[in-house]
């Protein structure tokens, strides 16, 4: 069934409403839909996306879509019904269609959900670790049941006092060798489990991580990995000892159902810690089992995803700043003609950039999750090189995020006041671009770690000969020169090699030269160090997108675009690091004002033509963008109007506090 | 009443209960109350905050405050009916206790309302400009019944096709001779009034920013403002001709009542446009009269008015992220224990700019305003002074809200997932500034319109004309700045302000070279990004300036001004990073030099302000009840009121949710 479904693009030129926006769609020097497959297409490609087109029609023709209003008119229990009405729904459909491919289920409920899915924590990372860490008998007793969804569960490790550093979590399980169980408690107040989503009012088992305690309360074991009931299977109560609930309102995902779990000595059998990595035998006594670096993997691959997640945000919230930028019209020309927003430099300096990075963070995510699939996917996990992937992936998670944030941001203020409104669409992906800064990892903390990984490699510099053509810190090995001028893009790409390798040689030479203690070091230079990161990753974005560019230039309608998009990249991300290049002598002062007065407003020119059709090119369905600004017609007002009209306190004539009021007056006249 | 009410500090330090929270605290070197009173006392301040602290003490003693739930568990409509509520008793309250003042009520409102206060269009810019653009015979008619919020009323210029652009509005005003009436229309989807605040549910009058046609529909006269009816007074019932309504959900202004207007055939008498600056007569000819720049002045009123709002969202934000910081640990020292946030440089980099960023706009913001209110006292000086005030409030407006709003941003981050819960305070807040980037004027108009007085000023420098030039820009006309170090904080400024007239030089001699071949719209417009640039480099000009002046003011060699002065330094070394290029290749500093400054200077400022960074924020002497935040309440029992919070979710009042009811009994499909 999903095979029969179309495949094309969702909408045509025709379906352009706007004269505007028909103009900017004619004035393309390329076509949309050979860019489209030469991006996102292909079987093999993370995004498939002829495969997905066919999931998404699907998945917006059910009669359920049309049963609510706008959820920002729904209040928060009436929200949370829809959602959970939703996702079992998507779960059933995705039976009913055949879908089983993980990731392709995964997209189909999605986009059902309209990205809140409810058992998102229970379908990824509740079944992943059990498949990962549970040993095989308990796999084969707990995982149908949660296949099924009759164990709904979610990942219970953040607590109200401690998040990123996971060492002293407080949460704690003691072993009774009398009855053979685990005695589980949070015995303080900041040990109370905070954040987990789907935890208020939805799963009933949790993967709960606790201090273990074995043989006895004396003897510390470590954190350890726990399946642990929280509600009945028939009533959906909460068991004895169990307290739960949702904390306080969030943004972003006021319907993540975040909850707060506190346990008091709940009991649960021996058997339901997670066996295949360690396990304690009947007598209490703890043994390791496995190689914990599996741990890693479920990590690697979340944050693999989450920057595909973070481009496609991105690709949203610019689509919208685009569109609405080609039929929003303001001040005045000399010929009495009212000016489209986009025509204004400065209009393009706040949105050329963002397109032009967004293309290049789908070419980094591509290059790293080529990466991630030649380490994980192998019959055996390819162990040396994981630290590669943990450093590229941290780093990228952290870079994506707060730059895809900051970029959101721009986009709303692009779109002026309208930008501002629910129906925009943009302020919830800033919101959760936002929140993608801290969980999963705060990028400060994630930040060093890139940095760690890249000090010790250049203390091995001098150890290794040979080396993995495709590397990320390939570089770091040869004697790059610094170009002269920039005359081709690779000079670009060698001016940021060269950079990276310069600011960590000397951070590296002033680390081992200081008589600090190692803790002291890191402590002191950490600004430095983030800053280290960030360089780094910024070369690997930019050669990443080198490659692209390079593959497109087969294309000779948008081969030109991509250079262009690349320059300004380029550019724009050199120009915000101007003291680094100055200050290694590798350009000037005037070199990067020529670049960035002249040449980056002279790229903004020449892509003005396309800056349409390199959003239209991302292909997003009216349903996923939910704006009232981003529609691919272009009926920007009526739909504004019209969603106003929907509002549902409109209902009244006069609102009821008024109507008590006026009745109050008239009592005491 | 208010008299009776006493000025101490609203906390001391033995009301802390978190033991980091009172060492910090205890580490201090300088007494708060000191710099408390220092930066914002007396009557001529703004923030006169001895004043401010009886009007908060007054407000909140109200029963009404623990009548209903924290907001964020409220419906939309529960919302806006407390709301209203607040708002009514605020004004029933400030007439009991004899609060006169405009300025003081505004507070006292404010605070009443939890910055929620429902006709605070009305009671600033409508009062305002009834008493500026009415005539004396509308004065007599209308101040009285809006006065007594018999008549209430907000401003409704914006359209859903046009916001910034005035002269492009649609609505229009069509005089009637046989009937001595305007007909109004929004003849257009387009001319739909959308955005005023108040409008969907609240007021029963607008001030209509109009196209007027007169004597007829053939004769466009331009933009006139009417006073208009919409609500009728008994009954609240929308008039005949009148549709309106809220428009769709916003984040920040939830409660703002933004709506929607449009008007068909709506007749209001001729004496209901206001007439002070121009004139319709009964035969329909139109006269002008006035001064038109007294409009000007509602603007930089206004911008001045948005302003301050981003600076008390500024000092809570950072107010909450520091003691946040001060009581959060995390990771693992050599010693075996953890560390308090706060001691990690990485987090010092995020929130010692941003205080230093809040102090320097508080100081500049003094400046301003407190120059503002004296030039309002002569009428000719004013009109006089009118481009400098309009050019440094649009930039300053322009500048500090993006800044502001990047700031709430990263004082967000720094407190990390906590931060994300409404509860923090810190998601309210950054909305808040984010809605200040567009409203009053999109923030890169505004900053070109600082860059257009800049290069006319430029102009008279150039041919020698400076007779009355601003003092703001005086430096325009100064020797640049020659020295090669720098030295004290007069040289900082110097070089900022050496910077500032090189880079406007270039661009007003690069404009006028190409004035020979391109038009000047055009001229303008190609120069745009270089243009905004430049009015920031005159805005940071002006804040260290303005800094600096009050360093001086300080106690010399005492405690408060070593720690202004450490502020003083982060604000100008962070600003002068951030646009290190203009500094280098302008030739006043070398690249090592900011290199120095950043990677040295900086962090070694970082530690002289350590002990003091607690006691920098309580010296803004916010009440918990305005911050409003589990995190950054003055006793630091942050776990205990997040927790408290979350319990007091109204969705935890079901042991199980209805809808999973339904799912256990299977029922959910049929749903």
């Amino acid at each position: 069934m999903v095979e029969s479904q179309e495949q094309g693009p969702y909408y045509q030129l025709n379906d352009t409403k706007n004269p505007d926006l028909l103009r900017e769609r004619q004035s393309a020097t390329f076509d949309v839909e050979e860019l489209t497959q030469f991006v996102f297409g292909g079987p093999n490609s993370y995004f498939n996306v002829n495969r997905r087109r066919q999931l998404t029609r699907l998945a917006y023709a059910h009669p359920v879509h049309d049963t609510h209003l706008p959820i920002e008119y729904l209040d928060a229990d009436d929200y949370y019904s829809v959602l959970i009405r939703k996702s079992f729904i998507a779960i059933k459909e995705a039976e009913r269609y055949g879908i089983t491919d993980r990731k392709l289920l995964g997209w189909f409920v999605s986009v059902f959900t309209n990205g809140r899915f409810m058992f998102g924590l229970h379908t990824s990372m509740f079944l992943h670790t059990l498949e990962t860490m549970a040993s095989d008998e308990q796999q084969e007793k707990f995982l149908p049941l949660a296949r099924s969804f009759q164990i709904i569960g979610t990942y219970a490790q953040t607590e109200l006092g401690h998040g990123s550093n996971l060492q002293r979590l407080e949460t704690e399980a003691v072993f009774d060798i009398n009855t053979d169980t685990f005695v589980l408690n949070t015995p303080t107040i900041t040990a109370t489990k905070f954040w987990p989503g789907a935890l208020g009012r939805s799963t009933n088992y949790v993967l709960l991580m606790a201090q273990l305690f074995t043989p006895d309360r004396n003897h510390p074991a470590g954190l350890q990995m726990f399946f642990v009931q929280i509600r009945d299977l028939n009533t959906h109560e909460p068991l004895p000892g169990v307290e739960l609930g949702e904390i306080s309102t969030r943004f972003g995902h006021e319907v993540g159902d975040n909850g707060y779990l506190r346990l008091h000595n709940v009991r649960i059998p021996r058997n339901h810690m997670l066996m295949k990595l360690a396990y304690v035998d009947e007598q209490g006594t703890f043994h390791r089992l496995g190689d914990p670096r599996l741990l890693y993997g479920t990590m690697l691959a979340t944050r693999v995803n989450l920057c595909a997640y973070f481009s496609i945000l991105l690709a949203r919230a610019i689509t919208i700043a685009m569109r609405y930028s080609a039929v929003r019209r303001q001040g005045q020309n000399p010929n009495g003609k009212e000016t489209l927003i986009l025509d204004y430099p400065l209009q393009q300096e706040k949105l050329v950039p963002c397109i032009a990075t967004n293309y290049a963070f789908f070419y980094a995510f591509i290059k790293l999750e080529n990466l991630r699939r030649e380490i994980l996917d192998s019959d055996t996990i390819l162990f040396e090189l994981l630290p590669e992937l943990h450093a590229v992936s941290s780093g990228l998670k952290a870079y994506m995020s707060s730059i895809g944030e900051r970029f959101s941001q721009t986009c709303r203020v692009a779109c002026g006041g309208h930008g501002y409104l629910v129906a925009s669409g943009i302020k919830g992906l800033n919101n959760q671009l936002d929140a993608g800064c801290t969980y999963e990892g705060d990028n400060s903390v994630l930040y060093q770690q890139t940095a760690r990984y890249l000090l010790k490699v250049m203390q091995q510099l001098d150890e290794i000969s040979e080396m993995e053509t495709e590397s990320s810190i390939k570089f770091l090995y040869s004697t790059t020169t610094p170009p002269a001028t920039i005359i081709n893009l690779d000079d670009y790409c060698r001016l940021f090699e060269c950079r990276s390798q310069m600011l960590l040689k000397s951070m590296s030479n002033r680390l081992s030269e200081s008589e600090a203690s190692t803790y002291n070091k890191f402590s002191k230079n950490s600004i430095e160090l983030v800053h280290i990161s960030k360089a780094f990753i910024e070369t690997v974005v930019l050669r990443a997108f080198y490659d692209g560019v390079r593959k497109a230039s087969e294309h000779k309608s948008f081969g030109p675009v991509f250079e262009q998009l690349f320059h300004v990249f380029a550019i724009h991300t050199l120009r915000n690091s101007a003291t680094d290049f100055i200050r290694l002598k590798l350009l000037t002062a005037d070199q990067i004002y020529q670049l960035e007065t002249f040449n980056l407003p002279d790229m903004y020119a020449r892509l003005r033509p396309n800056l349409i059709s390199l959003v239209d090119a991302f292909d997003f369905h009216d349903n996923e963008l939910n704006s009232c600004l981003g529609r691919y017609d272009g009926q920007v007002y009526e739909a504004l109007m019209e969603r106003a009209r929907l509002n549902p306190t409109n209902r009244h004539k006069v609102h009821p506090v008024w109507k008590s009021i006026k009745q109050e007056t008239k009592s005491k006249l | 009443m208010v008299e009776h009410c006493h000025t101490k500090p609203h906390y001391q330090i033995n009301d802390t209960k978190n033991i980091h929270l009172l060492t910090e605290r205890q580490s201090a070197t300088f007494d708060v109350e000191e710099l408390t009173q220092f930066m914002f006392s007396g009557s001529e301040n703004p923030f006169d905050i001895n004043t401010r602290r009886k009007l908060i003490r007054l407000a909140i003693a109200h029963p009404i405050h623990s009548t209903h739930l924290p907001f964020e568990y409220l419906t939309a409509d529960e919302h806006y009916s407390i709301c209203i509520r607040k708002s009514l008793l605020a004004i029933q309250e400030a007439n009991r206790l004899n609060i006169t003042n405009q300025k003081h009520r505004a507070w006292f409102f404010d605070i009443f309302a939890n910055y929620y206060f429902a006709f605070y269009i009305h009671t600033s810019m409508c009062l305002y400009a009834l008493e500026n653009i009415a005539s004396e015979e509308q004065k007599q008619k209308f101040l009285p019944l809006a006065q007594s919020f018999h008549i209430i009323a907000t401003y409704a210029q914006t359209e859903l096709g046009h916001g910034t652009d005035i002269r492009r509005l649609e609505t229009e005003a069509v005089f009637d001779r046989t009937t001595d009436s305007f007909i109004i229309n929004t003849p257009k989807l387009t001319s739909t009034k959308f955005w005023p605040g108040s409008l969907g549910r609240t007021v029963n009058h607008v001030l209509l920013m109009a196209q007027l046609y007169t004597p007829d529909r053939d004769h466009p006269c331009g933009l006139q403002m009417f006073l208009v009816q919409i609500r009728d007074f008994k009954t609240h019932e929308p008039l005949p001709g009148v549709e309106v309504g809220e428009i769709s959900t916003r984040f920040a202004h939830i409660l703002g009542d933004n709506g929607y207007l449009r008007l068909n055939n709506v007749r209001i008498p001729r004496t209901q446009m206001l007439m002070r600056l121009a004139q319709v007569d009964e035969q329909g000819n139109f006269h002008r009269g006035g001064d038109a720049r007294l409009l000007y002045g509602t603007m930089v009123h206004e911008r001045i008015r948005l302003i301050n709002s981003f600076l008390i969202a500024l000092t809570q934000a950072i107010t909450i992220a520091i003691r946040y910081s001060a009581i959060r640990f995390q990771g693992q020292n050599p010693n075996g224990n953890e560390t308090k946030i706060l001691d990690y440089p990485l987090q010092q980099e995020k929130l010692i700019p941003c205080l230093s960023t809040t102090y320097a706009f508080l100081i500049t913001f003094i400046k301003l305003d407190t120059y503002f209110n004296q030039l309002k006292m002569n009428e000719k000086n004013y009109l006089k002074q009118l481009p400098e005030l309009h050019a440094l409030s649009a930039g300053f407006k322009g500048y500090a809200s993006s800044v502001t709003e990047r700031l709430a941003q990263i004082c967000r981050i720094s407190c990390g997932g906590h931060g994300f819960l409404v509860a923090s305070g810190l998601v309210g807040i950054r909305n808040a500034v984010d809605g200040g980037c567009s409203a009053e004027g999109d923030n890169v108009v505004l900053l070109q319109q600082t860059a257009r007085y800049l290069l006319k000023v430029m102009q008279q420098v150039e041919e020698n004309n400076t007779k009355n030039i601003g003092s703001s820009v005086a430096y325009l006309q100064m020797p640049l700045w020659s020295s090669t170090t720098c030295m004290n904080l007069n040289d900082y400024c110097r070089l900022f302000e050496s910077r500032s007239q090189l880079l406007i030089k270039e661009i007003y001699t690069k404009m006028l070279e190409s004035s020979s071949s391109s038009s000047p719209y055009d001229i303008f417009i190609n120069n745009s990004i270089q243009l905004v640039h430049i009015a920031k480099a005159h805005m940071e000009t002006f804040f260290i300036r303005a800094f600096y002046e009050q360093v001086g003011r300080a106690p010399q060699h005492s405690t408060i001004a070593l720690a202004l002065e450490q502020l003083f330094y982060v604000f100008t070394i962070h600003t002068l990073c951030n646009q290190s290029t203009d500094f280098i290749r302008l030739k006043l500093l070398s690249a090592d030099q900011i290199y120095e400054l950043e990677t040295h200077t900086l962090p070694d400022m970082y530690a002289r302000l350590r002990p003091n960074l607690v006691a920098l924020v309580d010296a803004f002497d916010l009440h918990d009840f305005e911050l409003n935040s589990c995190l950054g309440r003055y006793d630091g029992q942050v776990y205990e009121a997040l927790m408290e919070r979350a319990r007091l979710n109204p969705s935890n009042r079901h042991r199980v949710h209805p809808v999973w009811l339904s799912v256990k009994q299977g029922t959910l499909s049929k749903l």
